[in-house]
């Protein structure tokens, strides 16, 4: 029963719109769904570069881990993340351009007291609560996930890919490196294989949705979009809602799993479910 | 009347908040709470709070029981008239746990979340001037709920029909989910839209929808009827029926229990000759019920 939310700002050239403090809020008010682990990904263009930073947990001593961060060109991309697959020790999160991954065990308000996720600003932004179902309470486990494909993407998931290891093995003969054991990290490899392949994100949800069996909601976020995406028998929720702007915010389209997350940011008009099966998607402008 | 104002328990809850901490903090909210409503919050929520939450005030479980535990006593000292304001879709609202039918009209101003009514048993009608979430009137043996929005999964799943209760009567103006009225035993759900699966392994009850035709509704059902618009899919055992005269009158009954709330005239003269009823949702509209059929247990898959 994990809880999922994201948003999009109507107008991404505001430059200090308050993605965090939003998401912040859209999360701890779902927290009665898991308390496992938390994590956000952040959209800001203001962060977009030339560089390059691949972010890994890095393990230090029995459970503790810290935050390892390479900064790279895209030249010696392909040779940091060869090198960083060799250390055992190590496990990939992130590959970033624009995009901020951060993510903990524990609860959203802890996510915050130590990463101060209020005070990002940003486009978009996707949000996870975990409660661990089929893989270890870790870090590395916790949501967003991210691949070392292309950067800038991460996704956020709620229920099962019960068909996750044929998928795997597929896109793993296919060339493609997977970190983690959760099956949610198929979701990611899926969509950043079709992207390298044809480009078109809204194509590679409605290819994902046609292979994937199980029941599942899932958000993905890339730079330029962000998508709710359901299984086709719709036995995941998921909501959408907007907010037109008010004294506490700009205009911007939310959606998450439980009503509560849309209730606490005002985004209660237009409120609908996408349909099974039928990614709906917003673009940044 | 009495009106609860749940924003007025989550500011009680910060002033404590703010001058205490550990134990200290539930002893001090205990009293305050017993000062101000007279209820008190077990001390095994103490423990389930502090250890899901970090802390008991920032608990969404404190508010959902002290909520109940409030309308409760409410009822139990008489009162049959409540109004809840800034629900914020907090979880489980609604549960009583009355063991014979209380009479109560509640009223909810904004969202309620999951389970909202859920093993309810009351002579009267919830209205939710908002949306509802998962599970609304869940296991449900008696009542009336008036959604004005929409409502999430499986609204009216395992509606109960008991030797003792017919099940809940649920009218959801903006549409349903998918899996409504999945395994149902009885009761009654109108709805002007339902998503996949609706009428889910039901055995009993009624289902209309009075919305667009719905896709793979009935799935494993052997008992109770769905009606819905022509184009309806449905799922394995289910099977497609047209309507007779018997049909037009169970119709008729169903839409009773809601003919003021959805302001039909003429009710009394429908039939399957005169089928056309004029009816006021979130607009006016006339539905013809020739353009409906009926979705039963497929008899050639119940032994």
């Amino acid at each position: 029963m994990c809880g999922i939310c994201g948003l999009m700002m109507d107008d991404s050239s505001l430059r200090y719109s308050p993605v965090g403090s939003i998401l912040q809020d859209m999360m701890e008010s779902q927290q009665i769904r898991a308390q496992d682990g938390a994590g956000i990904a952040i959209f800001d263009k203001n962060n977009a570069g030339d560089s390059f930073k691949i972010k890994n947990f890095r393990k230090e001593g029995m459970s503790n881990y810290s935050i390892d961060e390479v900064e790279s060109s895209s030249e010696n991309v392909p040779e940091n993340l060869e090198k960083l697959s060799q250390d055992s020790e190590c496990h990939f999160f992130s590959f970033e351009n624009e995009m901020t991954i951060l993510k903990e065990t524990g609860l959203a308000r802890d996510l915050d007291r130590k990463f101060g996720i209020r005070k990002m600003n940003g486009s978009h932004g996707i949000g996870h609560l975990r409660i661990a179902t089929s893989s270890r309470v870790t870090p590395y486990n916790t949501h967003p996930f991210s691949t070392t494909i292309v950067p800038d993407i991460a996704i956020v998931h709620n229920g099962e890919i019960t068909n996750y290891n044929m998928l795997r093995d597929s896109l793993e003969l296919e060339g493609f490196t997977f970190h983690t054991d959760s099956d949610s990290e198929v979701i990611a490899v899926f969509l950043a294989s079709k992207i390298l392949k044809h480009g078109d994100i809204e194509r590679a949800h409605r290819e994902f949705v046609a292979k994937a069996d199980g029941p599942f909601t899932y958000i993905a976020a890339t730079a330029d979009s962000i998508a709710i995406v359901r299984d086709k028998f719709g036995t995941r929720k998921g909501i959408i809602g907007y907010n037109p702007g008010d004294s506490d915010h700009p205009p911007f389209w939310a959606m998450a799993t439980d009503l509560s997350a849309l209730d606490v940011v005002g985004a209660t008009t237009k409120i609908e479910t996408p349909h099974p099966g039928k990614p709906r998607i917003f673009y940044r402008n | 009347m009495y009106t609860l104002d749940i924003d007025e328990i989550r500011a009680l809850a910060n002033d404590v908040s703010s001058i205490s901490s550990g134990s200290n903090e539930f002893e001090l909210l205990k009293k305050k709470l017993h000062e101000r409503f007279q209820v008190s919050i077990p001390e095994g929520l103490k423990n389930a709070a502090i250890e899901k939450f970090g802390d008991v005030t920032s608990a969404p479980i404190l508010y959902e029981n002290l909520t109940n535990s409030i309308l409760r006593k409410k009822v139990e000292d008489g009162e049959n008239n409540i109004t809840i304001k800034n629900p914020r879709a907090l979880y489980r609202i609604g549960i009583f746990g009355f063991s014979e039918p209380v009479n109560l009209n509640l009223t909810v101003e904004g969202n309620v979340g999951n389970f909202f009514g859920a093993f309810c048993n009351f002579n009267g009608t919830w209205t939710v001037k908002g949306h509802a979430e998962n599970g609304l009137a869940d296991k449900g043996y008696c009542g009336k709920f008036v959604i004005d929005g929409l409502a999430t999964e499986l609204v009216g799943q395992n509606n109960q029909s008991t030797s003792y209760s017919h099940g809940v009567d649920i009218l959801v103006r903006k549409g349903c989910m998918e899996r409504a009225m999945a395994q149902a035993r009885g009761g009654n759900l109108v709805t002007f839209g339902a998503g996949f699966n609706s009428g889910l392994y039901m055995s009993d009850g009624i289902l209309m929808n009075l919305g667009e035709p719905g896709e793979l509704f009935g799935a494993g059902m052997v008992g109770g009827i769905i009606y819905a618009k022509q184009g309806t899919t449905t799922g394995k055992g289910a099977a497609i029926r047209k309507l007779d005269e018997d049909d037009y009158e169970k119709i008729k009954n169903v839409l009773r229990i809601f003919e003021r709330d959805l302001d039909i005239v003429d009710l009394d003269d429908f039939s399957k000759t005169n089928s056309r009823l004029d009816i006021a949702n979130i607009k006016h509209e006339e539905i013809d019920f020739r353009e409906f059929e009926k979705i039963v247990a497929d008899e050639n898959m119940v032994h």
